[in-house]
């Protein structure tokens, strides 16, 4: 008798209407804690910044405050150091950008070829990527020192030469953290790319090889194309970065010298905790959030492109 | 319906016991807090050198006179020097700012004397101290008593100051034949007679810019005859652009273009690269040097030569005296949310009374009131001594002015006009 009475299946329990637990519900209740979380510890901060970027207030006493509508916005547009530390900014994004691309495409091809040694090559390059900002920062401050690594080599090369200043020449410094970052970050790329490589379709590659295509063109007109995708997010998420660059900056340079190597965050953090100018640094962090969000708005317009 | 009744029932003598046990509380807690033992914490970025041992003696001497009140260790297993708690400074101001905005301030804290002192002080979360510190605290040096006023009203305790000056490497000076310099060209000759034999004239170490500062105020100590402009553009009775700045920038500038300084000071921070140079004997001085460091030059110079300290020197033609800068060295607050802020001013008269002196003094420290110097210390802690007594200040308190004072002192090291100094004080003044 028992054995007569199925027994009501999973979808059904769901589809029915005495329980009302629809697909729909249920997928919501899975999100709701992440939508939770996100909005806890990222929606609030974000839009409490954008309310401080309004308002004159020191950090002390949360009701301490006064409603001082676009003063710190009109403040950045006239204080000369924030449009150097903006155009730093740029220039490191688009410096770090490039390069990691680039070298992050080159490894990634090199270890698809799969030569020897290829898996040694990856293990080392992605070590970097799990140090501290502040291990590595640490470690090119003393690699670039005047008594350091690099200067020792150029001693063997030219032992009369003067030590190079790297972190001290205001020509140099903002040269030097971006070497230091491409160097950390370049297996992070690596691996996006190489993921990316080995799900391409073997056959328009083995089509382009019939077809007379040599390496250059094969890399040209069917492994890059084919990349797109992972291009545009490798792209998104290295501006990103690179626009919110704090760690390596201000353990190399502290934004020196000069302000020659200031940044947006750290113009920011000096602004909120050396000034107790929560106002301006809201206002700033609000750039740096802009041009974030810009980046990302491009990204999603782009990937409708290639998909159109 | 029985089983409801039954809940009811309860749920009543539930809320009767717990009504019971928070009357009870209540009316015990106060009594129990009257006997809670109180710890008071106090936070300090200075745990280098001899501080602690200083910090540890007054809270043992603290202690015993006060059962029931104890002082917060920061670290365990640290022997006679755990003292209090210890920050790194680079994020020391960041988490103060933290502690007081959660309302969890320690209830002594040490300050910066620059211009963090008077932002903290505006925000009205530390309390004056003016009544306190006419009982039972030491007659402080007056100068240094107007450092820590602000707005007719003490806010901080000074411990101990100090002055800055350059330390030299005697062995090195007596072989080349060299005088103490007192004037910048007589510097100028003891640089270039070390460069002869291929060393360095002094150290510096800018990339944590502040000592760039500091070369800065060495030179408006003769500039500044009066000792008053510093403070007076703080409050806007004169400009940034004041002819006595201006000479002080250049004065900079033109050591620099000179080959006064060792190359790269912008890539070295100061106490770490140029302390390397000067104990290696590869620069021949260095730049600023005060009680606050010279057990760490001792340390690392050992003996492998004799030093010692002279005043920045005055620039040619000047009729000044040479004299050093110097200022407060340790201060330190008590928080307005302090629970204990009668016990927290009590601890501090052992900080600086008859007790704390002679710690102050045993440690080399020089305390911020009269103390007498015994016979057995060394002639370096009296030519400390000496030079505090004629110390002019190095003090910007408007925090804006002093930062970029700081950058565009950072490229003047690197080797641009002494204009763009006053430019950028005057600059972030207008701001």
């Amino acid at each position: 008798m028992a054995a007569a009475s199925p027994r009501p299946s999973v979808t059904a329990s769901i589809a029915s209407p005495r329980r009302s637990v629809t697909p729909g519900r249920l997928g919501l209740a899975f999100v709701l804690p992440s939508v939770i979380i996100f909005c806890l510890f990222l929606m609030v901060p974000v839009f409490a910044v954008a309310g401080i970027a309004f308002l004159e207030w020191a950090g002390f006493r949360i009701g301490d405050w006064t409603f001082v509508g676009l003063a710190k916005f009109q403040k950045a547009a006239a204080d000369p150091v924030f449009w150097r530390s903006f155009t730093h900014t740029i220039l490191f994004t688009v410096a770090t950008t490039v390069l990691l691309n680039i070298t992050g495409f080159l490894y990634a091809l090199l270890i698809a070829s799969r030569v020897r040694g290829s898996g040694l090559v990856k293990s080392v390059l992605f070590l970097p990527v799990l140090l501290s900002p502040v291990i590595v920062a640490l470690m090119w401050t003393r690699i670039l020192d005047a008594f350091g690594a690099v200067n020792q080599l150029i001693s063997l090369v030219s032992p009369t030469a003067r030590p190079t200043l790297f972190l001290g020449d205001p020509d140099l410094a903002l040269t030097s953290v971006i070497v230091a970052t491409v160097w950390q970050f370049t297996g992070y790329n690596m691996l996006l790319y190489y993921a990316g490589l080995q799900n391409l379709p073997r056959d328009q590659l083995e089509a382009a090889s019939i077809d007379g295509a040599g390496a250059r063109a094969s890399i040209r007109h069917v492994v890059v194309p084919g990349l797109y995708p992972v291009i545009g997010t490798a792209i998104l998420l290295n501006v990103i970065g690179g626009l919110r660059v704090f760690d390596l900056v201000y353990v190399m340079t502290r934004g020196g010298p000069n302000r020659s190597t200031e940044v947006l965050a750290t113009y920011m953090y000096e602004q909120a905790f050396k000034f107790s100018d929560m106002g301006y640094a809201s206002a700033i962090a609000l750039v740096i959030v802009a041009l974030s969000v810009g980046a990302a708005v491009l990204r999603i317009r782009w990937g409708s492109r290639l998909h159109e | 319906m029985a089983r409801r009744t039954h809940g009811s029932t309860t749920r009543r003598r539930s809320a009767f016991v717990m009504g019971t046990v928070l009357v009870g509380t209540l009316a015990v807690t106060p009594a129990a807090n009257a006997q809670d033992p109180i710890e008071l914490e106090m936070w300090s970025w200075n745990n280098e050198g001899a501080y602690p041992l200083v910090h540890e003696d007054a809270i043992v001497r603290f202690e015993a006179d006060h059962p029931g009140v104890t002082v917060k260790r920061g670290q365990s297993n640290c022997g006679d020097a755990c003292g209090v708690i210890y920050l790194s400074f680079t994020d020391y101001l960041t988490r103060f700012r933290a502690a007081i905005a959660a309302d969890e301030p320690p209830c002594i804290a040490q300050i910066p004397w620059a211009g963090e002192f008077r932002d903290f002080v505006n925000s009205g979360e530390l309390i004056p101290l003016t009544q306190a510190i006419t009982t039972g605290f030491p007659a402080f040096f007056e100068p240094i008593v107007d450092a820590v006023s602000i707005g007719g009203e003490v806010w901080a305790i000074p411990l101990d100051v100090n002055t800055l000056q350059i330390a030299y490497n005697k062995t090195r000076f007596d072989e080349l034949g060299l005088e103490v310099p007192q004037t910048q060209g007589e510097l100028q000759a003891a640089v270039d007679a070390l460069g002869e034999q291929g060393l360095f004239g002094i150290a510096m170490g800018t990339r944590d810019r502040w000592s760039a500062g500091d070369l800065f105020f060495a030179q408006v100590a003769y500039t500044d005859g009066t000792n008053s402009k510093l403070a007076q553009a703080d409050a806007g009775e004169v400009g940034w652009d004041d002819p006595a700045f201006a000479a002080a920038a250049d004065n900079v500038a033109a050591m620099v273009a000179s080959g006064i300084f060792a190359p790269g000071a912008n890539s070295m921070d100061a106490f770490v690269g140029n302390l390397d140079l000067f104990a290696s004997g590869a620069a021949g001085m260095m730049y600023p040097v005060g009680n606050f460091v010279t057990a760490g030059v001792a340390d690392k110079v050992g003996d492998a030569f004799e030093w010692s300290l002279f005043p920045f020197p005055k620039p040619d033609g000047s009729t000044l005296d040479n004299r050093a800068t110097g200022g407060i060295a340790e201060m330190f607050v008590v928080t307005a949310d302090c629970a204990h802020q009668e016990e927290a001013i009590e601890f501090l008269r052992y900080l600086v009374d008859d007790g704390g002196g002679a710690a102050l003094v045993a440690n080399d420290f020089i305390p911020s009131w009269d103390f007498p110097v015994p016979a057995d210390k060394s002639e370096l802690y009296n030519n400390m001594v000496t030079a505090q007594a004629t110390a002019n200040s190095r003090v910007i308190y408007t925090t804006q002015v002093y930062a970029e004072l700081l950058n565009a002192m950072q490229g003047v090291m690197d080797g641009q006009p002494g204009s763009t100094v006053i430019e950028a004080m005057v600059s972030a003044g207008a701001q």
